[in-house]
């Protein structure tokens, strides 16, 4: 089983990503379970998702404490202690960053990859007026990544899920798969 | 086809494929997006039912129950605060024996306000006189809709559907979707045998003598007492359309296990995940308990024979009494054989997470006692 944390601020669809993650994972045979933080959710408060994905039927109730992957929309949630609460040496974390960082403890995540999600979304003209719109772009880099789900599966789950502007999200999920690297020791 | 959807849009889903002529609703978190859906079915005239606005939770049964006399199939959903606002009208929904379905997205009850999922909202209905059914996944609230209306139109009594509130009603899961032919052809149009009709004019509801009453009461009984039978000639029905069953009382594990985890609702799923990496090697199973009332006394003593121990986990508390489910068990065991010890423990009210490891250090430290407790036990947070 393999489980996903999906973090940003409320507003910039984390739980969007997490369904769309799911539509694509489910395509790919796999059995799925998404589903938001819980409580009164507000924008720009630090919000999560959580994704699992199964070869068998998924039948836990509850919430994932250590997850497998974690996926940042913000660099900076690196430091929220409630957004990083299970974090293992054996997580690895994918995170919205122009380039690696430059003092950075190496061993706290297994694998670390960055992408400049909000670069690719400014580009697209995918944002509100307030903060950019990097869910897709983040999906994008998620799944190359991790290599758990190809992108043909990612672009119809864009297509189906997503409200507005499809051909943009689509793209930003196509060029964040190409654009995301590995931080190396 | 399998697709994937939350628990609330498959209890919409469920609801509309059962083609309802009233819906009545109120919107209430967890709930919202059920009474969302349905709303735009009906503007988006996808369904010919009619949805009526209302105000509040008791107008919204109230509604239910002029639609229902009317001879209509009605539908409502709502939860914790919401269903208790409709006690009044389940007492009189249940009296009048009205078929109502209604779907109650399981909330903690206020004071303190909580989003989370414990059962003390719909064990709260306990006496009315509706049926309670409790499901665990978004399959299982799909298709308990058309069998409840099944049961609750030959019975001819209300049906509570309970799914917990977020571990439910806010997953996206897979769901394989039926076929609007096969619901039609599973649960036919509702015959009402006596309606409100100017042209043949009946007095629902009024005033009777205290023998009436008595005599109707008992009936009553007599008629939950049948429900558990129906519901499995209702399930021999669905099974062969859709190859898929929900009997009122299920097993996992039970063979070659002395220890039973007696359990409802989504916990039944985390149980399940817990046996299958641990049940084995502990003796434990899992009896998921699908109904409460009618409370399912004869099958849950038949699949606890030969248990050393029912230790039943209940997300909700009678305060001055325990566990809810706990008390219940412990009475339909009450004089068999040689008695089967009940263990009584709460866990996961507001929603407070039980995961596996929390199940495995409860079993581990019911292992390790010379004597079962009598106490109520609760689960560490």
């Amino acid at each position: 089983m393999v489980e996903i944390r999906i973090s940003g601020r409320g507003g910039q669809g984390a739980v969007l990503a997490s369904q769309i993650l799911a539509a694509a994972l489910f395509e790919n045979g796999l059995q799925v379970q998404s589903f938001p933080s819980f409580g009164a959710e507000r924008r720009g408060a630090p919000v999560s998702a959580f994704l699992r994905a199964d070869p068998e039927e998924i039948t836990l109730r509850c919430g994932i404490l250590h997850a497998d992957w974690i996926v940042l929309f913000e660099a900076d949630l690196l430091d929220n202690p409630v957004i990083m609460a299970g974090a293992t040496p054996s997580t690895s974390v994918v995170l919205n960053m122009p380039r690696p960082p430059e003092k950075f403890d190496r061993s706290r995540f297994q694998r670390i990859f960055f992408v400049d999600a909000s670069g690719i979304a400014e580009r697209l003209r995918l944002r509100t007026t307030s903060f950019s719109i990097v869910n897709t772009a983040m999906v994008g880099a998620f799944a190359c990544a991790s290599g758990l789900v190809d992108m043909g599966s990612i672009a119809r789950a864009v297509q189906a899920l997503v409200p507005v502007k499809r051909e943009e999200n689509a793209r930003a999920a196509e060029e964040a798969c190409e654009q995301v690297r590995e931080m190396v020791a | 086809m399998k697709t994937l959807m939350t628990g609330n849009e498959a209890a919409a889903m469920g609801a509309r494929m059962s083609r309802p002529q009233v819906i009545a609703a109120y919107p209430i978190t967890p709930q919202t997006s059920i009474a969302e859906k349905l709303a735009g079915y009906t503007a988006r005239k996808e369904i010919e039912a009619r949805y009526i606005k209302v105000e509040s939770e008791t107008s919204a049964m109230a509604a239910c129950i002029g639609g229902s006399l009317s001879g209509a199939r009605v539908f409502t959903a709502t939860s914790s605060q919401g269903l208790a606002l409709m006690h009044e009208l389940l007492h009189w929904a249940a009296g009048a024996r009205l078929p109502v379905v209604l779907v109650n997205v399981n909330r903690s009850m206020a004071a303190p306000w909580s989003l989370g999922v414990d059962h003390n909202d719909t064990l709260s209905q306990r006496d009315t006189g509706c049926l309670q059914i409790y499901c665990e996944t978004a399959q299982e609230v799909l298709d308990t809709v058309p069998m409840a209306y099944a049961l609750a139109e030959k019975a001819l009594l209300p049906v509570l559907i309970c799914m917990d509130g977020f571990l439910l009603s806010h997953y996206t899961e897979p769901v394989d979707l039926p076929n609007q032919e096969d619901v039609d052809r599973f649960l036919p149009r509702r015959r009402a045998d006596y309606r409100m009709d100017p042209n043949r004019p009946f007095t629902f509801g009024g005033g009777v003598s205290a023998e009436v009453l008595y005599g109707l009461r008992r009936r009553m009984q007599q008629d939950m007492d049948a429900a558990p039978a129906l519901w499995e000639k209702i399930n021999r029905r669905f099974r062969k359309i859709f190859a898929r069953s929900l009997p009122a009382v299920e097993t996992h594990g039970m063979e070659g296990s002395d220890l039973a985890l007696v359990t409802n609702g989504t916990m039944a799923g985390t149980v399940k995940a817990y046996l299958r990496d641990r049940g084995a090697e502990k003796g434990v199973g899992l009896v998921k308990m699908r109904f409460f009332r009618p409370f399912p006394t004869e099958s849950l003593r038949k699949v606890l024979e030969g248990c050393r121990a029912a230790v039943v986990v209940d997300r909700d508390l009678s305060p001055g009494g325990g566990g809810i489910f706990a008390q219940e068990v412990r009475a339909a065991l009450h004089g068999t054989g040689p008695g089967i010890p009940v263990v009584s423990v709460i866990g996961g009210l507001g929603g407070v997470d039980v995961t596996p490891d929390h199940l495995d250090r409860l079993v581990t430290d019911l292992r390790s006692r010379r004597e079962l407790p009598f106490e109520t036990l609760w689960m560490e947070v």
